[in-house]
């Protein structure tokens, strides 16, 4: 080993140590039946085999999934318009741009109370508005669909931001030249945003997908405090049945649902860098 | 390097750490005021400096700080309240130090049987919670009905009188949202049909669940949101606006709806729960009980704590200052004069049934509130339901024995 | 045509530019509103009447412990950025200077950014615990200062990439060691990258939320996030004014950073370089 690694040697020794070590031990521990009230046994496979019995835990797997799509998708699209508008001049731009940045600085807890207090039955914001308009009450957090709904909403509030600034630097990478040429060419608005804009930031959103898609689904914060997981358990991701669980004092099986939802995300963020690699040459 | 420095120095600060003797209790600011009184007044008499540690009102997130203090063997909390739900995960996990010397003939029996292993006390109860039925007086003297002693009474009560109130008037509510709750009436109503929740597939907790929907379902006694909305805040509202003729709720609701705002103010009376025969009636048992971690570095002085707390002055305090129910039998007798529905709630509790007593309830509970709440939606059928849920338990069990 | 198209263009534009607004700003303004109201029903029942009372509560009366949570992220967010910087400044440098294929490196660090927490928390916790840890800052300074590695070292090395060579080559070629380069050099010349990765790191590890649940018990540790999750009435009442006022205050010191480093983060995001 050559002299000069020894500057990597801290940061490395601390992932391995920190991350990697208990990212093992993970593993380790999902192999035992392993709780505070009984003791500890080697039992591997019966944790896996039990999350396939579990309908908690399929459950909170559909759920996961769903609210990652859903969000994702909706972030695409309002991250795609947020992108576009932060990118154009106007007066007032770099004001903009620091509003825009605030969803995406301030922490995830604060803005789920925000949005708890925006989705309260009786004297949230939007109810009011659907009273005095549309005369009718939802109880947004209390059913299914609208939960989940109002999830995603949260969540698309907070990541937009993110998702605009790779989307940014996917637009100012464009050369300016491109756009002129082509409307010499005659080429209108519409035709030169799905010609040009779109396939060159196509690497771009392709980045943002991969970073978006993870982090949802490893959420937890947002749904721990506006929905504790609920309706009967209808908004409770794969990262809170963990969490659940090992404060039930099972340390076995809780480990076991961790290792899934890492096995899930680094699949998923393999499938999705192989394909950006395959279509773009990602880097 | 300066940066080092400071690092090192946080780390160095933040390790020493004294001695002190701390409660952890949870709620909203005022009963955190109020439980501060309680305290000064035990430091006055033992001269003993108490912390009082403030934790969340949910239920849950108070089992989770309390779980991350224990597994790390944290000396604080040194006294702490447990729902009598999860009592057994603690008991079990070896948490919570033997609590000795101490005079237990007065306490709810029930109650007192969920803080014991080997006839060893662990936790000892605060306060006690049991469902009970809330009726209202004025409308049972108008429509000539007796205070309901069997459900059958309750129904036909509920239909006479919703006949006559016209429409959004509702016969009987009760907690059926698919949340911890849930697996509280299904107790009740279960116990009252002489069936348990050990043995789930039985033809006693059949014809509970079944009677379960068709409150919802068949007579409409039961609002339809029932089971996706209703819990006790939910309940309580409904009611207290003056809508509902009977509500299974806890006793905290007794004061909110004698509050001066009330609409329902002195119309309404409290009874414990009907059966399905005369006298079968059951509460499910809630409340809270007094701990002492194994880990705590002031165990003599958390032995005085609890002492103190569970001592017929306290108890007595705890009632009317907090608005609680006492754990002790013996102290009711001179609060009823100033708190009516106390009388109730003491028959009620010396009915009450324990819900399973496993160290991994939350998973039965998550279990049993599954099949119950499909079953009074509508979606599954009772008894296929209950097959189901008794399978998944019996799994369950499987895994921990 | 040319018309038409401006117009279509200025009509996205500002309908866009509504929509973007009015999304970002209202939940802000509804916490507003409610953190400056007596109680929370202003819109139902009409009356709204200003108060500074919950923010005087939090920030006077010491049993809320709101200003022990704010001194407590405060101290962990600037030990664990400062501590991550250490950390990442010589891996970068060596990735951007020393390393054959640091693409390679700097991706498979990247991929550990992307685990979920939870699947090594129990371990950490338990090896904290085994220390008597729990509920100092250690923890937390710790784990946040490591799963900011990835963060940091990323806007770093592309900073440190994007400075010419020939300075430091040339010190090596007179005999400089590489710890002196890393030190003379390449340090006070990207002191700009290292400030937007402090500054980011820093919002990291005050916003986190799992590990400071799990390895804090009280006030003694516990940080801002988990206190202002932790509000909590009983039976469904909900205390709405000190919630709303606290999310704000909260948001106050990460507002100061965005605003004043908007245009690094910005930069520093987007990989262009800072000084346009």
């Amino acid at each position: 080993m050559r002299k000069e690694a020894l500057f990597a040697l801290p940061s490395f020794a601390f992932i391995f140590l920190l991350l990697l070590i208990p990212l093992a031990g993970t593993f380790y521990l999902s192999f035992f039946r392993y709780t505070t009230f009984i003791g500890k046994d080697f039992n591997f496979p019966e944790n896996y085999i039990r999350l396939f019995e579990d309908p908690v835990f399929i459950k909170s797997l559909l759920f996961t999934l769903q609210f990652t799509i859903l969000s994702v998708s909706l972030e695409l699209v309002s991250g795609l318009l947020t992108g576009l508008i932060i990118h154009s001049s106007f007066p007032g731009r770099g004001i903009l741009r620091g509003l825009v940045l605030l969803p995406w600085a301030i922490p995830g807890v604060v803005s789920a109370r925000a949005w708890e207090s925006m989705f309260n039955y009786s004297y949230g914001l939007l109810n009011y508005l659907t009273d005095s308009i549309l005369g009718l009450r939802i109880n947004w957090l209390g059913n299914e669909l609208t939960a989940l709904l109002s999830v995603a909403v949260a969540d698309l509030w907070k990541t937009t931001p993110f998702v605009a600034l790779i989307i940014l630097a996917g637009l100012q990478s464009i050369p300016e030249d491109l756009y002129k040429q082509a409307k010499v060419d005659g080429a209108g608005i519409f035709r030169r945003f799905r010609e040009i804009t779109l396939p060159l930031i196509g690497p771009f959103i392709l980045v943002a997908i991969v970073f978006r898609t993870v982090d949802a689904l490893r959420v937890f914060d947002l749904v721990f405090v506006l929905t504790e997981g609920g309706p009967g358990g209808s908004t409770t991701p794969l990262s809170l049945y963990a969490y659940r669980i090992y404060l039930g004092g099972d340390l076995g099986y809780g480990s076991a649902v961790s290792v899934s939802l890492f096995l899930i995300s680094l699949t998923v963020s393999f499938l999705l860098l192989l394909i950006s690699r395959r279509r773009h040459g990602f880097e | 390097m300066l940066l080092l420095i400071i690092f090192i120095a946080v780390l160095l600060c933040s390790c020493t750490k004294e001695e002190r003797l701390t409660l952890a209790v949870g709620g909203t600011p005022e009963e955190v005021l109020k439980w501060e009184k309680l305290v000064d007044e035990f430091e006055e008499t033992y001269q003993i400096k108490v912390e009082v540690l403030r934790q969340p009102a949910d239920t849950d997130l108070r089992r989770q700080s309390l779980v991350v203090a224990l597994t790390s063997k944290s000396p604080d909390p040194d006294v702490f309240l447990m729902d009598v739900a999860w009592i057994s995960q603690f008991l079990e996990s070896n948490w919570l130090y033997e609590i000795r010397d101490v005079d237990t003939s007065n306490f709810f029996p029930v109650s007192l049987q969920a803080g014991l292993k080997n006839g060893k006390v662990y936790a000892l109860p605060l306060f006690v919670d049991c469902g009970v039925l809330y009726y209202r007086k004025d409308l049972l003297d108008k429509y000539e009905c007796p205070v309901p002693e069997t459900w059958d009474q309750l129904l036909k009560c509920s239909l006479k009188v919703m006949k006559e109130e016209g429409e959004n008037f509702y016969g009987f509510l009760w907690q059926g949202a698919q949340y911890e709750g849930l697996v509280c009436t299904f107790l009740e109503f279960s116990a009252s049909a002489g069936g348990s929740l050990d043995q789930l597939d039985s033809p006693q907790n059949l014809k509970a669940l079944r009677f379960m929907r068709d409150l919802i379902h068949k007579y409409r006694v039961s609002p339809p949101s029932t089971y996706t909305e209703m819990k006790e805040e939910e309940v309580r509202i409904l009611f207290q606006s003056g809508r509902a003729l009977f509500a299974r709720n806890w006793p905290y609701a007794w004061a909110l709806h004698n509050s001066e705002d009330s609409p329902v103010r002195g119309t309404v009376g409290v009874a414990p729960l009907p059966g399905f025969r005369r006298g079968t009636g059951a509460s499910c048992l809630g409340g809270w009980h007094l701990g002492i971690s194994r880990f705590s570095d002031r165990k003599d002085d958390s032995l005085k704590l609890v002492k103190f707390l569970i001592s017929e002055k306290i108890q007595k305090r705890i009632a009317s200052l907090m608005g609680w129910n006492p754990a002790r039998t013996d102290v009711y007798r001179d609060l009823t004069k100033s708190m009516k529905h106390l009388s109730a709630v003491k028959r009620a509790c010396l009915k009450a049934v324990q819900r399973p007593a496993e160290p991994y309830y939350s998973q039965i509970s998550e279990i049993i509130r599954l099949f119950v709440n499909g079953a009074i939606s509508g979606r599954v059928d009772p008894s296929e339901a209950l097959k189901k849920a008794e399978n998944r338990i019996e799994r369950l069990k499987g895994y921990y024995r | 045509m040319a018309l038409s198209e401006r117009l279509i263009k200025a009509l996205i534009m500002s309908s866009g530019l509504i929509f973007v607004i009015s999304f970002t700003l209202i939940p802000i303004v509804w916490m507003v509103a409610l953190s400056l109201s007596g109680n929370p029903d202003l819109l139902i029942k009409g009356d709204f009447r200003m108060t500074l009372k919950n923010y005087r509560d939090l920030l006077t009366s010491p049993e809320l412990h709101f200003t022990d949570y704010i001194r407590n992220s405060i101290i962990v967010a600037s030990a664990s950025a400062s501590l991550s910087l250490t950390l990442c400044v010589p891996l970068s440098y060596y990735l951007s200077r020393l390393h054959r294929n640091p693409t390679a490196v700097l991706f498979s660090v990247l991929v550990l950014s992307m685990l979920p927490p939870i699947s090594s928390a129990i371990p950490l916790y338990r090896f904290f615990a085994s220390l008597g840890l729990i509920n100092t800052y250690v923890p937390l300074i710790i784990t946040y200062s490591v799963w900011s590695i990835p963060l940091g070292t990323w806007l770093i090395y592309s900073y440190i990439n994007s400075l010419p060579r020939d300075l430091d080559r040339s010190a090596l070629v007179d005999g400089a060691s590489t710890i002196k380069v890393l030190l003379y050099i390449i340090l006070p010349l990207s002191k700009p990258g290292m400030l937007c990765a402090f500054v980011l790191m820093f919002i990291f590890s005050f916003n986190e939320f799992l590990f400071a649940l799990l390895f804090t018990i009280d006030h003694g540790s516990r940080t801002v996030p988990v206190g202002i999750a932790l509000f909590e009435g009983l039976h469904g009442e909900v205390p709405w004014g000190y919630i709303t006022a606290s999310s704000l205050i909260s948001v106050i010191p990460i507002l100061i950073t965005v605003v004043l480093f908007q245009r690094h983060i910005i930069s520093g995001l987007t990989g262009g370089g800072l000084k346009e």
